[in-house]
């Protein structure tokens, strides 16, 4: 198959082209030159300058092709943000009506359907729901952008898929000490909604494959379960996670079940953080640290709300590093 | 000379005032022409209009200024009896000081002649962001954004087609740029808890010019949407727990029976009557 891919020397693109590249016919644009590797690599494919806020370079580009990977993004200008993320996507779907071309992907975050407005109060948000991507100019230009291709597919002959994209990360960066780790949320798994014994049968089976796929990988992984896992404590353990992430539990009993390795992260309560003092979240940060010891990962419960105030974020990490200083005071 | 009253002006009546009624029956505000009007006028906030350029820019600037202030705007120099204050409407201090001291927000879109249909895309998406941004920054509202039916017409005229229906925009036709407008105002709404109106227009005509050509199911008069921006802007928010609290959607057309789309919501919510009804 002959592909265009647009924005292809982003930090996306490059994957993409690799992975595409044996089976397929490329054309591999962007107003950007690629990556020296890329171009030496891949030298039997096309390499074009095509800026995706032109839609003569994009019609002219999409001639002769069979699917367009559309992978442009602006995250920060006011002004390319719309031309990019949103009118950038009318050309693409302009090119392809006009050139026959019957399969798009278009890519963007996850947030361009769940915003602020879903993420402050609901959970397991699929990609079905209406989208409300709120106000922040990347995720709002990036879903006009899919309304425009989700129009454009329903009054033509044109295949869309939209992939919305968590967190990238190079695979480099997911070796232990790199700094990330990769985090498995299940928010219905708690014992909040579901019994121990459906945990066992439904979640922990799947759970574990989750944590072993990611352990062949070479780096550690977290995994939070959102609510009340008092009763599931040992199951948690049980996946093999190297960071148990925990909301609704007392740090103390815990510790007390899984030991003093267990790293454990949390739990400072996410609607204190929303709504309390930063006095009332400095003493419920220590209160976490003092009942779970060392080995905890000082954290809210569950997600950091987004419209915590910043002083009550800065009073938990003032908790992390003033409790590293009285270790550090001990050890001498 | 006595001084015409907004139904004279606007050609509805020859003489008398006329209230608003909200939707309990309470008069909403004070009559133009009268010293309650004329006070309230003085105090009020001044209402900023988009798009002077647009004849129904103009013509919505001449009903509203009887009763209160109105500042006009456009990214392109206009002459107008009107304060007028040109704004490109990017994301910088001119917009912020555009919306300083205003109370509300008309959103009219620019003249569409000669206009790529990427440049519309651009005005309806990227300026009003720019302006709603400042807007909602400065905790103003309500904002009225005028949009289009046409947006509604890819239903069969069978269907009896409401407000709560999902709109299908041609996606290579000006009702795209309008709809995209009303995502970009829908956000604002929901996340900054922006008093936002969407009026969902007809094909705006004047009565006169019209008279003898075979009715169009999407005719609205345009005095008539006057009157609908003037209800809208009267509009006090849901309540806070209701989804209509921050948002909500009208379509205006006249009340003719063969009219293409109901009126009802507006007529119940608004209470809007409209006068040209072919």
């Amino acid at each position: 198959m002959k592909v265009l891919l647009i924005g292809a020397n982003g930090f996306l693109g490059p994957h993409v082209v690799r992975a595409l590249a044996a089976e397929h016919e490329l054309r591999i644009t962007d107003i950007k030159p690629p990556p020296a590797d890329i171009r030496e690599a891949f030298q039997g494919h096309e390499f074009r300058d095509v800026d995706v806020t032109s839609a003569e370079q994009v019609l002219d580009a999409a001639g002769g092709m069979d699917a367009i990977v559309n992978l442009a993004v602006v995250r920060a200008d006011p002004v390319l943000a719309f031309r990019v993320n949103t009118l950038g996507c009318w050309n693409v779907m302009q090119a392809a009506v006009r050139q026959g071309i019957r399969r798009v992907i278009n890519t963007g975050p996850h947030f361009t359907v769940a915003g602020p407005c879903y993420e402050q109060w609901d959970h397991a948000i699929g990609p079905d729901v209406p989208p409300h991507p709120g106000t922040h100019l990347y995720p709002l230009t990036k879903s006009l952008g899919q309304e425009v291709c989700r129009l454009f597919a329903e009054s033509h002959d044109v295949y869309v898929q939209e992939y919305l994209f968590y967190n990238f990360r190079e695979a480099k960066e997911l070796k232990p000490g790199a700094g990330g780790v990769p985090f498995i949320g299940d928010p219905v798994a708690s014992g909040s909604l579901v019994s121990p014994e459906v945990f066992h049968e439904f979640c922990l089976p799947y759970l574990t494959q989750l944590v072993r796929h990611i352990h062949r990988h070479g780096v550690w992984t977290g995994l939070h379960v959102c609510g009340n896992t008092a009763r599931i404590i040992a199951d948690l353990a049980a996946t093999g996670a190297d960071v148990l992430s925990l909301d609704e539990v007392d740090l103390s009993e815990v510790r007390r079940e899984l030991g003093p390795q267990a790293v454990l992260m949390g739990n400072v309560s996410t609607e204190l953080v929303r709504t309390g003092r930063p006095g009332q979240v400095l003493a419920a940060a220590r209160a976490c640290l003092g009942a779970a010891g060392p080995r905890l990962v000082l954290s809210t419960a569950c997600d950091v709300p987004a419209d915590a105030p910043e002083e009550n974020v800065r009073a938990i990490v003032e908790a992390g590093r003033s409790d590293r200083s009285d270790a550090s005071d001990r050890s001498d | 000379m006595k001084r015409r009253t907004f139904l004279q002006r606007a050609g509805l009546a020859a003489g008398g005032g006329w209230s608003v009624l909200a939707a309990d029956g309470r008069t909403a505000r004070a009559a133009p022409g009268t010293e309650a009007g004329e006070s309230a006028a003085k105090g009020a906030k001044p209402v900023l209009v988009t798009s002077a350029a647009n004849n129904l820019a103009r013509a919505i600037t001449a009903g509203l200024s009887d009763t209160r202030p109105v500042r006009l705007t456009a990214r392109a120099e206009v002459h107008s009896q009107y304060e007028f204050f040109r704004c490109p409407l990017e994301r910088d201090a001119l917009t912020a000081a555009l919306v300083h001291d205003v109370g509300a927000v008309v959103l009219v879109d620019e003249p569409r002649g000669g206009a790529s249909l990427e440049d519309q895309i651009d005005y309806r998406t990227r300026c009003t962001y720019n302006l709603l941004l400042a807007a909602a920054q400065k905790g103003l509202g309500p904002v009225v954004y005028l949009s289009f039916l046409e947006m509604m017409t890819a239903y069969d005229a069978e269907y009896d087609v409401t407000e709560d229906w999902r709109p299908r925009p041609s996606p290579q036709s000006a009702a795209l740029a309008d709809y995209l407008g009303e995502c970009v105002a829908r956000e604002f709404a929901h996340e900054r808890k922006l008093h936002v109106i969407v009026l969902r227009l007809g094909k705006v005509v004047r009565a006169e010019a019209v008279q003898g050509q075979p009715f169009d199911p999407l005719w609205v008069d345009q005095r008539d949407v006057v009157q609908a921006v003037s209800l809208a802007l009267a509009a006090e928010p849901g309540p806070a727990d209701s989804a209509a609290a921050w948002w909500s959607v009208f379509h205006i057309l006249s009340a003719s029976p063969a009219a293409r789309f109901s009126i009802e919501k507006a007529r119940r919510d608004l209470g809007y009557k409209p006068q040209f009804n072919g």
